[in-house]
């Protein structure tokens, strides 16, 4: 299956939970960013407005079926949100909030997957295409148009390497924060079939972290990939046993470490760059000027 | 959230799951009467650590020796409760744990014929997936279990993984590994429990106290500070303390670091129901770790997509103008078009150099290497 943003971005827009102070600044950046919200789902607040975007008590209100969600539900309720967004047929959901349940975000990843929806997250701040719109809040100021998909599993450092690209001259074909639990929507290799075909897409960087085995599933996907991909990992000076933050970014193996994902990516053909800076100079020499 | 081997066993027995006979010890290590009448005893220290059996903090004894053997396992293991247990007849250790697998998206079982402390050195479990509602589930790992042990114990793992996953979902659990678990006379028996519950549905349950005192006690009284005011915090052997939001971005700077011959002293990130400005109680926390003789810098970076930026400067330059940076402090940010509006960014890169900030950079890696290059001066 082919991320549906890829394919075209999104027409329809829902917003889920808009009124909160960080969601109503998000929806001001994503209407200024041109995305087409068409509008707020907020129960109790139907029938309202939020600077001119209507609201409504419920996604069943909505007469034309949105294409896409982002969700600013908070994490009890992201679950059953990603449910509804499934259930409705949502090609695009994005969930934003951290600290969802584990078991809520594999039931509803499980779901959106067997309804055909493409889940971002959760814990993300969703993704850039740039030049086209913003799902989200990866700022578009931080980038700009071009052929490197951009793949980060934490949002801080996806929008640092995107400003970072962007100041080397480097465009992205699309900036994606893939979320930083232990579980997410879909893994860094499913994108890879999508990004292979796509033909605006030249490169691909991933920015991946300690903790997991997400590098491993993306290490065994690259073979046949025809496209360079350059892979960085955080964490190469990070104590073991301990949580950095993200659910999931620590070292309980030593595979977890980012010295041993390094090396998987690079046995299996990835450009391993120990830092985004070393990873810039290798996607300069593989880009034509 | 890392439960006790005496909480994951109080958890296990309200599920049905079959575990020694057990009571906590008291403090006078007196063994109550139901225990002398026992047919073996195990003492156990209650630390979360693994690895107790090698550090001799999981001992046989008889009734008459437990008073004093929890005097010396105290003598190592500190103010930990202790669990008493009943020695059961073992005829076969197993290994078994259940976890959530976020690349594959499903609950997994891994499975090793040798269980017991050397598992970890044993070759790689089985790996099996396990679907808590396949009504098949048993009957699909029945026919993988059978080539690792005779039928009839195949069977009964076989019934028992299914159970357990329902467990680990219905108890929020990320981790459930019983090493071993003995094959005895009476059936299958969890000897040992390591639970670990996802840090995100705490709220949902009760917190086992023994479980959350450890978890406290093994934090600096820095990091539990910092988890009071809402934040995350790690503190590591360094010579820089860093102040910084998000992980990732967080970890790259320790990179940075690390690669020009620094160290982090401290790691921040946000904590599940803190509020959404910390700036303030992380600049506390640095200064404090700052102040220490080993601690060279401080290192202050912040990437903003939409926040305002506004609100974490001025946070900046308030803390400043009533807390001198006990050492150097070097500045950095970077922030989107939204996080600016109606914010004059030039004049604030003119306060903060004039509060007193040793260098300023938008690009990490350029304030890294000015921090190095004046340090190593």
């Amino acid at each position: 299956m082919i991320p549906p943003f890829l394919r075209a971005f999104p027409r329809r827009v829902v917003v889920f939970n808009p009124t909160g102070r960080y969601a109503a600044r998000q929806v001001a950046a994503m209407r200024e960013a041109g995305t087409p919200l068409v509008a707020g789902i907020a129960l109790g607040k139907g029938g309202g407005t939020l600077d001119g975007l209507p609201l409504l008590d419920s996604l069943r209100e909505l007469d034309t079926p949105a294409d896409a969600a982002i969700l600013y539900t908070p994490p009890e309720g992201t679950g059953a949100a990603i449910r509804q967004c499934a259930a409705a047929g949502i090609a695009t959901i994005v969930a934003a909030a951290e600290y969802v349940p584990l078991h809520d975000t594999l039931d509803a990843a499980q779901a959106a997957r067997a309804a055909g929806s493409w889940l971002v997250g959760p814990n993300t701040l969703g993704l850039c295409v740039p030049g086209q719109g913003l799902l989200g809040s990866v700022a578009p100021s931080f980038c700009m148009p071009g052929r490197v998909a951009l793949l980060g599993r934490s949002g801080t450092l996806t929008l640092t390497v995107a400003r970072l690209l962007t100041a080397a001259g480097i465009g992205q074909r699309i900036a994606l924060h893939l979320g930083g639990d232990g579980v997410i929507g879909r893994n860094p290799h499913e994108y890879l079939p999508a990004l292979r075909d796509d033909p605006e897409t030249a490169a691909v960087l991933y920015c991946g972290e300690i903790g997991g085995d997400k590098e491993y599933a993306l290490a065994e996907a690259l073979a046949g990939f025809p496209k360079p991909l350059v892979a960085t990992i955080a964490g190469r000076h990070a104590p073991a046993e301990r949580q950095m933050g993200h659910a999931g970014a620590l070292i309980g193996h030593a595979h977890e470490s980012a010295a041993a994902k390094l090396a998987a990516l690079a046995a299996a053909g990835a450009h391993a760059a120990p830092t985004p800076y070393d990873a810039i100079d290798i996607l300069k020499g593989l880009l034509p000027a | 959230m890392r439960l006790t081997e005496m909480d994951g066993k109080a958890l296990l027995r309200r599920h049905g799951v079959a575990v020694p006979r057990g009571v906590v010890l008291p403090a006078d290590g007196a063994v109550p009467p139901e225990a002398r009448a026992w047919s073996g005893l195990l003492l156990k220290a209650q630390v979360l650590e693994g690895g107790r059996g090698k550090r001799g903090l999981v001992r046989r004894a008889t009734p008459d020796e437990i008073p004093a053997l929890r005097t010396e396992m105290a003598a190592r293991a500190g103010a930990v409760p202790f669990l008493l247990e009943e020695a059961v007849e073992i005829a076969r250790e197993l290994y078994l744990a259940l976890r959530v697998d976020g690349t594959r998206q499903g609950i997994e079982c891994l499975f090793s014929g040798t269980g017991g402390i050397e598992v970890e050195q044993a070759t790689a479990p089985l790996r099996l997936p396990v679907d808590p509602d396949d009504p098949f589930a048993a009957e699909a790992l029945f026919s993988a279990l059978r080539a690792e042990l005779p039928a009839d114990l195949a069977v009964r793992l076989a019934r028992l993984v299914p159970r357990l996953a329902r467990i680990l979902r219905a108890e929020d659990l990320e981790l459930l590994e019983l090493n071993p678990l003995a094959v005895t006379p009476a059936g299958l028996v969890a000897c040992d429990a390591k639970l670990v519950r996802d840090e995100s549905a705490v709220p949902r349950h009760d917190t086992p106290a023994a479980s959350a005192a450890l978890e406290a006690a093994a934090l600096t009284p820095l990091e539990r500070q910092a988890r009071r005011q809402g934040f995350a915090l790690v503190e590591m052997p360094g010579d820089v303390a860093l102040v910084s939001a998000g992980a990732g971005l967080g970890m790259q700077l320790m990179d940075l670091l690390g690669d020009h011959g620094l160290r982090a002293a401290c790691f921040m990130d946000n904590l599940r129901g803190g509020p959404a400005e910390t700036t303030e109680a992380r600049l506390e926390a640095a200064f404090a770790i700052a102040a220490r003789p080993e601690v060279k810098a401080i290192l202050f970076y912040t990437t903003l997509a939409s926040r305002p930026l506004r609100d974490r400067v001025e946070a900046l330059l308030a803390f400043l103008a009533r807390h001198p940076p006990p050492k150097p402090l070097y500045a950095g940010f970077a922030a989107g078009h939204a996080a600016t509006r109606d914010f004059d960014v030039e004049a604030a890169r003119g306060q903060l150099r004039a509060a007193g900030i040793a260098a300023l950079h938008e690009d990490p890696l350029a304030l890294v290497r000015a921090m190095a290059g004046e340090l190593a001066a």
